[in-house]
């Protein structure tokens, strides 16, 4: 990091045959601007997220008001109350964290385990099923969205287990994730094979080893993985959209899209039912920001 | 180290090994065959009647909507990956020039959360700022500025190039982070060599930073590409008062993934779907492909 720290800043200060006080001097100015540039384009970036939280809080008069004001005249929480009394959103909250949630905590371990198997029991086998498994990583869900509604019929139809329209049929495709078991198994490699040998030597069954040595040792790598893969999901919405089929069962971003369908004319309650489905990311993303965006840089992942 | 056996020793890991094996073949690899093998077909749930290749020719010869779909697919990839390519370049090389650490951390995370607060929701705050009225916030922009309204969402001129510019906002933050990642990889070595020889800044970018680099832009170029061919939910939630009736107005913003999507889950026309995501998928594999090896090419190392 000290060395990677040094930026094209840095190295190109001092280039030229300008005296040092002048060039230094040009170096503060260019920094202001920089600094001023890449504030107002923040500023910018932030003016969606003003505009709906701000729309939420003003009273109906002022949001049908030309031209709308930049800085709010009035507030009012009716918006935010009607919202709940409504609709049904606290019903789509809990699923859409049972839907997340529970996806998170199930990729979390078997990711783990196939990347624990993979690297620390290394076999042909497991390197072809790596290989396939990294060749389809890239396929997008909707290029065989079709036949995976399809097989979600057909267990509901010859299993007799429902699939459609509950929370197993959500979670079915993403039980392994490609993304995670290629983390996982990044991670996996630091983990000391020696650590691995002693508790083999102490008699520990290859999953008592799995849970006992191995998990702990990569709890910072499954953290980050773990909030990825709930934001996606969370705001998943084409598949999530092919499964629940009744509004007791949508996430929050197919109830969201609903309820904006019905009130699309009122300003207020849409901007408020939009600001509480971003609210818990927000938060989150301003707890965790440094850890997701680490993951997303180390990963590529995309949701 | 090389694997010496074909299966691990270990029974349990061998296991873990064909339980994997089978969820994939069952959730992922079947179905992407299938998605062939359906396309020859007119199915919908249990009623299925081959009918070889009539998808394709009713598709390429008979569906006016498949073609627009096509067309609008391949306008807002070409409308929103280049601008989503450079702009992100450009500003990870203005953001990696910051020295201080926790200032780049800051602006580096300002712009990211265009990208992580969930897009069904921000797409709905842009279709309300997008409001033809002078209502919306852009109209009340150009207003006070002393220009016309644009329609916007509701123009088929305008609509699909609104849509651009909320997925050239969300995904800039994004590749941001990739190319910031891309940047600090770089070995300081080079830039003091430069610093020595006294080449100036844009030289310093046009023959270190942007060929150690081009292998971060190949990657952020394909998936750039990958994702806007990908596009469903934005169009999904901003131009229809219901997803039924959305890729609005006249087709105008109807993808190729909405286009799947209202095939087989609204008219119910499952092979018929089917054979547009085959469509769909060749059309992927092959512009991703052509990308990397065109990029191959002009990669240096």
């Amino acid at each position: 990091m000290k060395t990677s720290a040094k930026t094209l800043a840095d190295e190109t200060r001092y280039v030229g045959v300008t005296p040092r006080a002048a060039s230094h001097a040009r170096h503060r100015v260019g920094t202001i601007l920089l600094y001023l540039g890449l504030g107002i384009l923040a500023i910018i970036y932030f003016v969606p997220l003003y505009w709906v939280i701000t729309a939420s809080f003003k009273e109906t008069a002022e949001l049908v008001r030309v031209p709308p004001t930049w800085w709010p005249q009035s507030f009012t929480l009716e918006h935010h109350l009607r919202v709940w009394a409504t609709s049904k959103f606290l019903t789509y909250f809990i699923n859409s964290f049972i839907y997340s949630g529970g996806t998170t905590l199930v990729v979390i371990f078997t990711s783990s385990l196939i990347a624990f198997v993979l690297v620390k029991h290394p076999s042909k086998y497991g390197n072809l099923l790596f290989g396939l498994i990294v060749a389809t990583m890239m396929v997008p869900m909707v290029t065989y969205i079709v036949p995976l509604h399809g097989l979600l019929v057909s267990i509901q139809q010859n299993l007799g287990i429902p699939m459609l329209n509950t929370y197993w049929g959500m979670i079915l495709p993403w039980v392994l994730y490609p993304f995670g078991i290629f983390l996982m198994r990044q991670a996996m490699f630091s983990v000391p094979d020696d650590l691995i040998d002693a508790g083999k030597i102490d008699g520990a069954s290859t999953l008592r080893i799995y849970w006992e040595v191995v998990l702990p040792l990569l709890r910072s790598n499954i953290m980050a993985l773990a909030i990825l893969v709930f934001i996606f999901r969370y705001s998943d919405l084409l598949w999530p959209l092919v499964v629940s089929t009744t509004s007791s069962m949508y996430p929050i971003t197919v109830g969201l899209v609903e309820y904006v369908g019905m009130y699309f004319t009122e300003y207020g309650q849409f901007t408020a039912a939009a600001v509480l489905v971003i609210l818990p990311i927000l938060v989150l993303y301003l707890i965790l920001q440094r850890n997701i965006i680490e993951g997303v840089a180390l990963t590529g992942m995309k949701g | 180290m090389p694997a010496e056996r074909f299966f691990p020793k270990n029974k349990v890991a061998t296991a873990i090994l064909i339980l994997a094996t089978i969820y994939f073949a069952v959730v992922l690899w079947f179905p992407i065959l299938q998605t062939f093998t359906w396309s020859f077909a007119d199915k919908f749930l249990f009623t299925m009647k081959w009918v070889g290749l009539e998808n394709y020719r009713k598709m390429f010869t008979d569906d006016p909507d498949f073609i627009q779909a096509i067309q609008v697919t391949f306008s807002y990839t070409l409308m929103s990956v280049p601008p989503v390519v450079i702009l992100s370049l450009l500003l990870a090389v203005v953001v990696n020039s910051i020295k201080n650490v926790a200032a780049r951390g800051m602006f580096t995370a300002s712009y990211f959360i265009a990208y992580i607060v969930p897009l069904v929701a921000i797409a709905i705050v842009w279709r309300y700022m997008f409001e033809p009225s002078r209502v919306g916030l852009f109209n009340a922009i150009l207003g006070q500025l002393g220009f016309k309204p644009i329609r916007w969402l509701a123009d088929t001129s305008t609509a699909l190039a609104s849509l651009a510019m909320v997925g050239v906002w969300k995904d800039i933050g994004y590749m941001l982070v990739i190319y910031l990642a891309g940047l600090q990889a770089i070995p300081v070595v080079f830039y003091e060599a430069a610093q020595i020889d006294g080449a100036s800044r844009w030289s310093v970018f046009r023959h270190i930073t942007l060929p150690l680099l081009s292998p971060t832009i190949l990657f952020v170029v394909i998936m750039e590409t990958l994702h806007a061919l990908m596009m469903f939910t934005e169009t999904y939630v901003m131009t229809g008062q219901s997803g039924m009736v959305a890729g609005g107005p006249l087709g105008s913003t109807r993808t190729l993934v909405l286009l799947i999507y209202q095939t087989a889950f609204t008219y119910q026309k499952e092979g018929y779907a089917s054979a547009i995501a085959v469509v769909l998928f060749v059309i992927t594999v092959i512009i991703a492909f052509t990308q990397f090896r065109l990029g191959q090419r002009t990669v240096e190392y």
